[in-house]
């Protein structure tokens, strides 16, 4: 079997494998877009575990790529979905009560809202 | 009745099969251990990259991409041989050491120098140039 038969064997099982590939490479792109999250990220100025929140999806990702072409495959899937209910979790506590300043659509305030923002009930005369 | 068709080759057609034949070409009937070995070294690298971009200086001189792939090269390149290195300290043996390691090289690009510096130290004494 000489090189182009065995690189021609190779595709024929890249084919074959198509979905896992096509995983593969979206869990790719996945890790980078991450990674060029935490480039953004400062220390001391973005949360710790606001980086180990994005930390803990890339690994997950990064490790179902390497799962897939490993003896354990199967359990590929299972590491992207540890990534995700890890990076879920860690964000509990923002979602907890209402969701987060700006992920919710603007609407008028009411006045006690309003009263609030101006100190409450004491800062009438 | 007809006959039973005659059962095909055993074919393994799973991607650790098709990783395990590209491996093969490089290290041969023994590839399995090494790709084991450095797909840990692989995760660590990984690990240890996200922890670097993390801690290291926003106006830094070596653009993220740069550092990215010097990370690469320096991880797969001198895992192997400071895990060897500093086999047995803490009850690990070196395969123990390999994420561990290639995770260090990865985070610490600051550091680099430092362990540069050292290393000349050390060969300038192996040598007999520096007393």
């Amino acid at each position: 079997m000489n090189a182009e038969q065995v690189l021609a064997a190779l595709w024929s099982i890249a084919l074959y494998h198509l979905p896992v590939v096509i995983n593969v490479a979206v869990a790719g792109i996945v890790c980078v877009v991450l990674g060029c999250r935490v480039a953004k990220m400062m220390r001391g100025v973005t949360e710790l575990s606001v980086f180990v929140q994005h930390a803990v999806l890339a690994i997950g990702m990064f490790g179902s790529i390497l799962l897939s072409f490993s003896h354990h495959s199967e359990w590929a899937a299972a590491a992207i979905s540890a990534g995700v209910l890890l990076f879920l979790l860690m964000s509990l506590k923002r979602w907890r009560l209402a969701p987060p300043a700006g992920t919710n659509r603007p609407h008028p305030l009411d006045p006690s809202d309003l009263q609030h923002a101006v100190g409450g009930t004491r800062s009438k005369p | 009745m007809a006959a039973p068709p005659p059962q095909g080759p055993d074919l393994d057609l799973s991607l650790w099969a098709a990783a395990l034949t590209v491996a093969g070409f490089y290290w041969g009937p023994r590839a399995a251990q090494f790709i084991s070995a450095y797909a840990l070294i692989l995760l660590g690298w990984f690990a240890g990259v996200l922890i670097g971009l993390y801690r290291r200086d926003v106006d830094s001189r070596m653009p993220t991409a740069v550092y990215v792939i010097v990370s690469l090269i320096g991880s797969v390149s001198f895992t192997v041989p400071f895990a060897m290195a500093l086999d047995g300290t803490a009850g690990f043996g070196y395969t123990g050491l390999l994420l561990p390691v290639s995770l260090a090289i990865a985070a610490l690009p600051d550091k680099w120098r430092q362990g540069f510096d050292k290393l000349v130290d050390v060969w300038q004494a192996v040598r007999g140039v520096k007393q």
